[in-house]
């Protein structure tokens, strides 16, 4: 009986259309996770956040940190920036109600001559 | 069926062939041995903090008049010891120091004068050998002939000009004396990985006081480039020919002779160069026309990079700094068995 319900529901087109993408979507996960959560991210046009937690190719030696700490400086509401070159993880603490969006993080990352893989924010206290 | 196991066995082979010989080329071919003996460490100081005598983030040094200088990039400090390291005096922002939120990185001395890249301000600040300022050279971030972009490092030749390494602008910058440009090689704020003359972020110069030739670390082209005293190119090294092979990065960049990140260069008394070589936590010692000598390392105690930068005292001795552990090492020679 269960066997059979199923059938028809996945043979309704609508069904069998969104589960087409939804292998899809998780495929692309799968194969290209950077690149899912940066999209993610772009879709988010500004989050306020209490900080930004920016993962960046290419960090080497003390120059690319103070490159990139330099760059995000530059940006207003910017109190102070974290880099940990062996994880190339850099954190950007902002004033409350900073709000930036992906392509400002990505061209000041870029500006400091890295490649921006992706952006978590962290949520302002009161949320 | 026989035959596809037959074509893969031949390319198999082939391929493993092609690998053996292209291994004895690059370790025959590039890869010098030593010709001297190694360093061994004999002292060190400092250590984390913002203290007289700690440090946060050395990442410049430089010898002369028996006093060693230490960029203390994030303390905004450079500080100034006798050489056995015994604390003497500071150069700290101020009206006649360095300027507000100083971030300063290589440490070059020439003749009576310390040239300093402070990477923060876009500025090369002169200053005479007790620390008192004589001249600040640009301080407003640009690509116009005579600003820079962050400056790793600055010296002077013989006559005067001056030398920068104009690392975000991809040149290195010749000024006169009174921060007049002169003439540039690289082209702004353009990369370049193979020819001579185009650098890929520039890091630190030394200057030769004997003619004024000068070499500057090519920091991720992962070679040292030399020129004369007009700026002509006269060579390069690091790997094969000095070109920049994208495998040299991270794979065969540890070979003797090649580098990982030559952040900082320095000349000794006899005009051996001596290279920071960081990512391959080494000190690599050439002579002046780039043929490998020695080189001699010894790991952090904490993580990350240790070697920062590098000087040479009178006597030979070799003072590099530590990153990860915040001091500076004395290295001397080792006695031959």
């Amino acid at each position: 009986m269960s066997s059979n319900l199923r059938h028809r529901v996945l043979n309704m087109p609508r069904i069998a259309f969104a589960s087409a993408l939804l292998g899809l979507a998780m495929a692309f996960v799968a194969v290209f996770p950077a690149q899912a959560a940066t999209s993610a991210a772009t879709a988010q046009q500004a989050w306020p956040a209490d900080a930004y937690v920016v993962h960046v190719d290419g960090l080497a030696c003390p120059f690319c940190a103070y490159g990139i700490e330099k760059q995000f400086s530059h940006l207003p509401g910017v109190t102070t920036t974290d880099v940990n070159l062996a994880s190339g993880v850099v954190v950007v603490h902002v004033k409350p109600g900073t709000r930036f969006d992906q392509a400002q993080i990505n061209k000041t990352v870029q500006q400091a001559g890295f490649t921006l893989k992706d952006v978590v924010s962290q949520p302002t206290g009161g949320r | 069926m026989h035959r596809i196991v037959r074509w893969v066995a031949i390319l198999g082979v082939g391929v493993a062939g092609l690998l053996v010989v292209a291994a004895l080329v690059i370790w025959f071919g590039f890869v010098p041995a030593a010709q001297q003996p190694s360093y061994q460490q004999v002292a060190s100081w400092g250590g984390p903090g913002s203290a007289a005598g700690q440090f946060d983030g050395p990442n410049g040094i430089a010898v002369a008049d028996h006093r060693v200088y230490v960029a203390d990039s994030l303390n905004h400090r450079i500080q100034i010891f006798d050489l056995q390291g015994h604390f003497l005096s500071i150069i700290a922002v101020g009206p006649q120091g360095l300027l507000p939120q100083a971030r300063p990185m290589n440490l070059n001395i020439a003749g009576d004068k310390l040239y300093v890249g402070d990477y923060w301000n876009d500025a090369v600040q002169v200053f005479t050998l007790d620390g008192y300022l004589l001249r600040t050279l640009g301080g407003q971030q640009g690509a116009a002939p005579g600003q820079f972009r962050a400056p790793g490092g600055a010296s002077a030749e013989p006559d005067g000009t001056i030398v920068v390494a104009d690392f975000y602008n991809q040149r290195v910058q010749m000024l006169s004396p009174q921060g007049r440009f002169i003439r540039q090689i690289g082209t702004t704020g353009h990369k370049g990985y193979v020819a001579g003359g185009s650098f890929n972020y520039p890091m630190d110069v030394a200057v030769s006081t004997s003619d004024g030739h000068f070499y500057v670390a090519d920091g991720y082209n992962d070679r040292i480039q030399e020129f004369d005293a007009q700026g002509r190119f006269l060579r390069m090294w690091g790997g094969p020919f000095g070109l920049h092979l994208p495998a040299s990065i991270n794979f065969l960049g540890g070979l003797r002779g090649w580098f990982r990140t030559p952040t900082s260069v320095t000349i000794g008394p006899r005009g051996d160069v001596f290279v920071a070589d960081q990512e391959n936590n080494r000190i690599q010692k050439f002579t002046a026309d780039g043929r490998f000598l020695t080189a001699f390392s010894q790991p952090p105690q904490a993580p990350g990079y240790g070697v920062g930068a590098v000087a040479v005292a009178a006597d030979g001795s070799v003072y590099v700094t530590d990153l990860a552990d915040q001091r500076v090492e004395v290295w001397k020679p080792a006695k031959r068995p």
